[in-house]
């Protein structure tokens, strides 16, 4: 590195930031970045913004919940769990078998699931993902504990194929449906492998502020109190329970912890168990709140989830709550401003930027131990 | 018999051989100090003995009990605490919260308190820090917290991993005077020092590391009147 001045340093930045603007405005155009356009789309119907805030907020809090699982796992060993997306993905087909002994069919010939149903389907979903994850830190990841990160992240894609094709194969089992009557519970999954699945309905669709122009549904509240109650209740466990302290001390430095009594494989095993957990949860929120799950979506929902837990700093548990609020609302206002198919691509744009100009996130890493 | 009894250890960083068959003991109230230079295999005894790293050959045992293959959380259950070198405090957790991970183990937990009583009464300065990151202490504060949080654990035997590194002269003394206080408590300690002369004034006994071998060993009064030992590591007179 050769020494400049921090002054022109500072203006090389500012000129680059510059350049990056005007590029972005110049190649924008194709990726649905009309100014003029989405002027009269906000004058015509200002209430659309409204609208956008809380379907932002209720996308966001899916992804806030998996990203936690990026950030805890990230925090402890230092790993981007990539197979992390493709575990909530299987989390939404679990929540969907989960539903599906409730399921009845309407007499238009659609779906529903009771209420209550769906409330106890987060238990399955959540049971099942987290001994999933804690599996798949078992059988991929533990042994290679002290091989290079490089070694442990190939496995970590190579975990995330695996999963993403026991997804695709999972859908075959609708075909049961044609062996007999007491197969009923996997019509849910239809009779193709590969199209997406429609989750029973279950919340009314019905505005809770009546006729106002903002629609406000049970999804909505659902989603966003789910995620609330769950990022608290995760705060309360790791500032105060005795394991979650025990999982902080391990994070901050694995050998102390070790000195300390702490076994370190058990609170790791922990980790990546409430990690599943909770992307299972996500599984079932995104499946109540979108209505529908594909095999594929993992991909996607990961792609959201890491950038936002990068962008919140990777490792820290509140900057991933910021990060996926802020994600999900980018999400929200490019689908509608912008262009849908262009929104990964501006998503991965800020995850490119946040690793440029700052990678430690807004709110600062907290991993390791380097003090 | 020996609280801990070392037998022809070897141990290994990859390929490096870094223990070449260490044996020593030490007995129950004693304090033992390991001296040597840089490289010599201090650090490595202990994290041997704690179960950091596993010996190739040879045995550990503590009053009698195997420890040779055991990790190093089982080792702490089994009464073995490390104030570590480079101290190794959590840096993002109050110094409460790091004296409570050192007692993290017990199940008496009506003496915890007790002992946490007894711990800020040796260091009454991490007493005023309680709910202050163990990040933002200073050194010799961090040093404290340290052996305070080894402390918390109530321990048979106490591994001390340069206790005086990096501080000021005054707070060098101050740590020593813990330690002869500690030991006073009844607590058997094995100090590694680079400090040789401030070592073999509070210890009874100590072992001289070179190369991964022990060189010399026997009493503390004598190894200071070695001549070797005077040359190389109290820098001659």
């Amino acid at each position: 590195m050769t020494e400049t001045n921090p002054t022109t340093q500072r203006a090389l930045r500012i000129l680059l930031i510059v350049a990056i603007g005007y590029l972005a405005l110049l190649i924008g155009q194709p990726a649905g970045l009309d100014v003029g356009r989405i002027i009269t789309d906000v004058a015509t119907t200002p209430t659309n913004v409204l609208q956008q805030l809380v379907i932002g907020l209720a996308n966001g809090s899916i992804i806030v919940i998996i990203a936690l699982g990026y950030t805890l796992v990230y925090g402890i060993i230092e790993l981007v769990n990539f197979a992390h997306g493709e575990v909530f993905m299987l989390g939404a087909f679990t929540s969907l078998m989960a539903l599906s002994i409730f399921t009845t069919t309407t007499a238009t010939g659609g779906l529903t699931a009771p209420f209550w149903a769906a409330l106890l389907g987060f238990i399955p979903a959540m049971l099942v993902c987290g001994l999933l994850n804690a599996g798949i830190e078992r059988l991929a990841y533990r042994r290679l504990r002290n091989s290079p990160k490089l070694a442990v992240l190939i496995s970590a894609i190579g975990m995330s194929f695996i999963l993403q094709n026991i997804g695709l194969q999972f859908g075959a089992l609708g075909k049961l449906t044609q062996v007999g009557p007491e197969f009923q519970i996997f019509q849910v999954l239809g009779s193709n492998n590969a199209a997406p699945k429609s989750f029973p309905v279950v919340l009314s669709t019905a505005n809770l502020l009546g006729d106002f122009p903002i629609r406000i549904t049970q999804a909505d509240v659902l989603v966003m109190g789910t995620a609330l109650v769950l990022m608290l209740t995760l705060n309360w466990f790791v500032q105060n329970t005795r394991l979650g302290k025990a999982m902080r001390a391990t994070a901050q430095n694995r050998d102390a912890a070790a000195m300390m009594g702490i076994n370190v494989d058990q609170i790791i095993a922990l980790t990546f168990l409430i990690g599943g957990a909770l992307a299972g949860a996500a599984g079932m929120m995104f499946g109540l709140y979108n209505g529908t799950v594909v095999f594929t979506m993992g991909f996607t929902a990961g792609l959201r989830s890491f950038t936002a837990a990068v962008l919140g700093g990777i490792g820290n548990i509140r900057g991933a709550a910021l990060g996926g609020i802020l994600i999900g609302l980018l999400a929200a206002f490019s689908d509608q401003y912008l262009a849908v198919r262009w929104t990964n691509a501006w998503v991965f744009l800020i995850l490119v930027l946040v690793l440029l100009f700052r990678p430690t996130g807004l709110l600062g890493q907290e991993s390791g131990d380097k003090a | 018999m020996a609280i801990l009894e070392l037998n022809d250890v070897h141990s290994y960083y990859g390929n490096i051989h870094a223990l070449k068959g260490i044996s020593l003991n030490v007995e129950k109230g004693e304090i033992v100090t390991l001296i040597g230079s840089n490289g010599a295999g201090k650090t490595t005894t202990l994290r041997t003995i704690q179960g950091l790293i596993r010996p190739r050959t040879g045995s550990i045992t503590l009053e009698g009990e195997e420890l040779t293959r055991l990790p190093a959380h089982e080792v702490n259950r089994r009464g073995i605490c490390q104030s570590p070198e480079g101290r190794l405090i959590f840096p993002r957790m109050t110094v409460l919260e790091n004296l409570e991970m050192g007692a993290f183990t017990r199940t008496d937990h009506s003496n915890i308190g007790q002992d946490l009583e007894r711990v800020f009464g040796l260091f009454p300065r991490l007493k005023e820090r309680v709910k202050q990151k163990g990040g933002t202490l200073s050194g010799g504060e961090q040093q404290m917290l340290a052996m305070a949080r080894a402390m918390m654990g109530n321990p048979r035997l106490l591994l001390l991993d340069e206790p005086s590194m990096g501080l000021a002269p005054l707070l060098v003394e101050t740590i020593f005077d813990t330690i002869v206080a500690l030991n006073k408590q009844g607590i058997t300690i094995l100090l590694v020092e680079q400090n040789a002369r401030m070592a073999l004034s509070i210890a009874n006994r100590g072992y001289v590391l070179q190369t991964g071998e022990i060189r010399l060993q026997g009493d503390a009064a004598r190894l200071r009147d070695d001549e070797e030992v005077q040359k190389t590591y109290l820098g001659g007179h």
